[in-house]
């Protein structure tokens, strides 16, 4: 059922982590504090980021304490505070066999502490900002809570920017960001399950969803592709993205990215599960729809009678975006008949004494219209009006006066170029779709045009994200679950969630539905 | 992945050998043909070729569309299209092509079956295109000169076969696929729209000037505007117009209905020898225009002029019947088709004698006109 691509891994790599890996699993601590701090130093070699401290108890010398932690990543006044002011002054314990339990009941101040024997546990603590609590004569640790780094503020994320509605964006803290949805959604239905992701980087993610909605089914599913991930780093979500999907190779997305905590909680209450990652303020939500390319937060937001017009102009938008380079070489090199007499007349006429003819034209003003929009979005911002200046008129004006290229193609290119920016979630697709049906056009004309548009639309019907068609044009499809797809219904009228989604259809008791028949 | 590449490359290579119509061809590289006048030279009885083309280094944004016409000669039609590149940088291109003239010499003497076959069977032309036939000298006169509104006279002459018989109902647009439908089709001869030249600002313009009457595939005469709307009222043909007529007893008319719909209906009765064509038109009319104060609230005179236009219709179109009975003998009513479709068996025995019985055909016509709006102002 799933195409799943089958990985082919590097042995080598994989012996190196094994080893290591290994080594961790198996040492545990001894009772002597200095050979454990030893093989601490030992594993921290060459890291000058690790502080070691050394600590006596006032009221009784024989009280010996190490603390170990990584600088930068912990806050020294909770450090100084709340852990050696603490184990300096306090007459509460004696050096007995309870001292460790004594010392996390009556003397630090932490709130989050853990006992630990394994070394694997302590190099991942202190690597993500605990400090490690070693006492003389204990084989074992404690583990406290000293986490300390600056994370950027919660700002409106640059490429999802929208006129009205919730502001707020992820940053790259795991836990801030699953703050802000657990504030929201103020129920013990929302589920976050932690797991642990990439052999070096150890990166953690959440796994975050509404118990009474989801479908159970798609939840297994999830877990266990996410269990076939074995890879160095994830770094960004899009590695999870592109080792977990159905179809490896298609160019259209499996995933929804999102930025937004009000879209996560959106998908959330859909039966959509989020994956937040630690370390980027991407978050996915699956299973992704083909309906959800077109679909923006903002359409919830405003009235939707406007966001409904909108929601069709961005499908228009699509087509047009990939078809109107393939259909105006067709119609101009190969069907012409298509072409209203005066039209023709006027074509004809911007065509004359241009040197190249009208395919080589389109793929060439496509690559420089590519070019233009990559060095847009890759360029720091204050020379980004000088250039696209510059772009319009030398491509522009410039080009036709000099007869390089006919007006027309102007024409087209700028359509093109417009209506892709109506889809920003499909880029990348629709700029390969709209090359590979110019090269049908260009080879077999309105023929091979309507043949690459099939081939196009039985690749989409085929695709599935964790399972579930992406575009379902079955039988089965009901008029509710039209209701937020090329239009948006009003909310009092989307009664039911998608079928395919969820276990619980219900959004709305139909009699609260607000004050209509 | 790479199996799956190679299958859906074969399937590509492999269409290159089954499409039909896949040959690149620039726009810049045709010479885009707006009409085409064909003449018959009656010495050596060669096809003349007259094509209205575009030219492109003279169209200019300010100046509109330009033309020139290219003229060649062939045995065959096909053999003066091709004759023509002899003179041309690139070939003519038809798919554009919106008339085709011919010239009144071709129209007489040549074979009109044999002249459209070609733009019937060539891949480029349209079936629509629009078939007058010239009332000058050759066809390249009507094409030759610029349209009043339109420099392509092509598409004038287009534009003006459109709407004319929504809006006069003098002449009736036959596209291509309609000519030889109708040259197929038993008991039933064409009519083709003539043109003519005529002065307009001191300026040579075209007009549409009535029908001309083809029997079997040559021409043999023309109907004037006022008789060609009357043919159009027998054969269900007229969707505008006036119809002028006096209120009162003088001669000069100075009432004006426009036509709004109009119904034909006929049908046939036949015995004993006796063939009978009924024709029922019944037209909704709004009276446009009237000279005399009279009383439009008055019923009983509208009721009037109503008579009287209904007594017009039926006399003009009923003489419009017995001047083609009398002087063309072409059925161009369709009358002999009318049977064919009811009756093949009576049609059958009818068919070799046609030409016999046509013109004995007793035809008579029932007219009702309802004025439906008097766009009356006051009385005054």
């Amino acid at each position: 059922m799933f195409h799943f691509p089958v990985r082919r891994k590097k042995e080598i790599v994989n012996e190196q982590v094994e080893h290591l890996n290994k080594e961790l699993d198996e040492n545990s601590l001894s009772r002597s504090m200095k050979s454990n701090v030893e093989t601490i130093k030992k594993l921290f070699s060459d890291v000058d980021t690790l502080i070691i401290r050394y600590i006596q108890n006032n009221h009784n010398r024989d009280l010996k304490f190490c603390i170990a932690y990584c600088d930068g990543v912990v806050s020294s006044a909770i450090i100084n505070e709340n852990i050696i002011k603490p184990l300096m002054l306090s007459d509460a314990v004696q050096p007995d066999e309870f001292l460790i339990d004594h010392l996390i009941e009556n003397v630090v101040l932490i709130s989050e502490t853990q006992k630990t024997k394994h070394l694997k546990d302590i190099v991942e603590s202190i690597t993500y900002g605990d400090t490690i609590l070693f006492v003389e004569g204990a084989d074992e640790a404690v583990i406290l809570n000293s986490k300390g780094f600056q994370t950027r503020s919660m700002d409106e994320p640059e490429n999802e920017k929208i006129l009205s509605g919730p502001r707020e964006g992820f940053n790259e803290s795991l836990l801030q960001n699953l703050s802000l949805i657990r504030r929201k959604v103020r129920t013990n239905e929302l589920k976050m399950k932690f797991i642990t992701l990439g052999r070096m980087t150890r990166t953690k993610a959440c796994i975050c969803y509404i118990d009474k909605i989801i479908n159970k089914k798609l939840l297994k599913e999830l877990y266990r592709r996410l269990d076939l991930i074995d890879i160095d780093a994830v770094l960004d979500t899009n590695y999870i993205t592109e080792l977990t999907r159905d179809s490896a190779w298609s160019p259209f997305r499996a995933t929804g990215y999102t930025e937004r905590p009000d879209v996560v909680i959106g998908k959330l209450l859909e039966g959509r599960i989020a994956v937040f990652l630690d370390g980027t303020p991407v978050v996915l939500t699956v299973p992704y729809l083909f309906i959800e390319n077109f679909q923006s937060s903002e359409d919830y937001y405003l009235s939707f009678y406007y966001t409904s017009l909108a929601r069709f102009l961005r499908i228009v938008g699509f087509f047009l975006t990939i078809a109107v380079p393939a259909l105006y070489v067709a119609i101009v090199a190969f069907q012409q008949q298509m072409l209203p007499t005066q039209l023709l007349i006027s074509i004809a006429g911007a065509r004359r004494s241009v040197p190249l003819p009208a395919a080589p034209e389109a793929f060439i003003m496509l690559a420089v219209f590519d070019v233009l929009r990559e060095t847009g979005i890759r360029m720091p911002s204050n020379i980004g009006q000088p250039l696209s200046i510059v772009g319009a008129l030398v491509i522009g004006q410039a080009a036709v006066d000099a007869k390089l290229v006919a007006a027309p193609m102007i024409i087209v290119v700028a359509i093109t170029g417009i209506t892709s920016l109506l889809v920003p979630k499909m880029n990348a697709p629709v700029t390969y779709v709209r090359v590979f049906l110019l090269i049908m056009a260009t080879a077999f004309g309105l023929f091979g045009f309507v043949l690459g548009l099939s081939g196009v639309f039985i690749h989409i019907l085929n695709l599935h994200s964790f399972g579930i068609p992406q575009l379902s044009l079955s039988g089965s499809l009901q008029f509710q679950e039209i209701k937020d797809t090329f239009i948006r219904a009003p909310w009092w009228d989307m009664i039911t969630r998608t079928k395919s989604m969820t276990s619980n259809l219900v959004r709305m008791k139909s009699n609260h539905g607000g004050n209509h028949d | 992945m790479i199996k799956k590449i190679a299958c859906v490359g074969m399937a590509m290579l492999l269409l290159l050998s089954l499409t039909g119509c896949w040959s690149y061809h620039g726009l810049n590289d045709m010479t885009i043909v707006t009409g085409v006048g064909l003449d018959l030279d009656p010495s050596t009885k060669e096809y003349l070729l007259t094509a209205e083309v575009v030219d492109s280094t003279a169209s200019t944004k300010e100046a509109g569309t330009k033309t020139k016409i290219v003229e060649s000669r062939g045995k065959t039609v096909m053999d003066a299209v091709r004759n023509a590149k002899k003179r041309l940088i690139s070939k003519l291109y038809w798919g554009n092509n919106e008339v085709l003239v011919l010239g009144s010499e071709l129209a007489k003497n040549g074979n009109l079956g044999n002249v459209i076959d070609w733009l019937l069977t060539d891949a480029e032309c349209r079936e629509t295109v629009g078939i007058v036939v010239s009332q000058e000298k050759t066809a390249k006169d009507i094409l030759s000169i610029d349209g009043l509104d339109n420099s392509v006279v092509a598409f004038e002459i287009k534009k003006i076969l459109e709407a004319d018989q929504n809006d006069v109902g003098t002449v009736e647009k036959v596209p291509l696929f309609r000519v030889f439908s109708i040259l197929e089709s038993p008991g039933r001869s064409i009519v083709l729209p003539a043109f003519h030249n005529t002065k307009n600002d001191d300026k040579k313009a075209v007009e549409a000037n009535g029908e001309a009457v083809f029997k079997d595939n040559k021409m043999i005469g023309y109907l004037s505007p006022e008789e060609s709307k009357y043919y159009l009222f027998a054969v269900d043909g007229i969707h505008g117009g006036i119809l002028t007529l006096s209120s009162t007893e003088e001669e000069v008319p100075d009432v004006s209905l426009e036509i709004s719909k109009s119904t034909t209906k006929s049908s046939y009765s036949y015995s004993e020898g006796n063939l009978k064509v009924t024709i029922q038109i019944n037209t909704d009319v709004y009276m446009d225009e009237l000279k005399a104060h009279s009383d439009l609230l008055d019923e009983s005179k509208i009721k009037e002029i109503e008579k009287k236009a209904q007594a017009i219709v039926e006399e003009r179109t009923k003489g419009v019947i017995q001047k083609v009975q009398t002087e063309y003998h072409s059925d161009i009513f369709g009358f002999g088709n009318m049977i064919y479709k009811k009756d093949p068996k009576l049609w059958k025995g009818m068919e070799p004698q046609w030409d016999i019985l046509f013109p004995s055909i007793q035809a008579e016509v029932q007219s009702k006109v309802n004025i439906v709006n008097t766009s009356f102002l006051k009385h005054t």
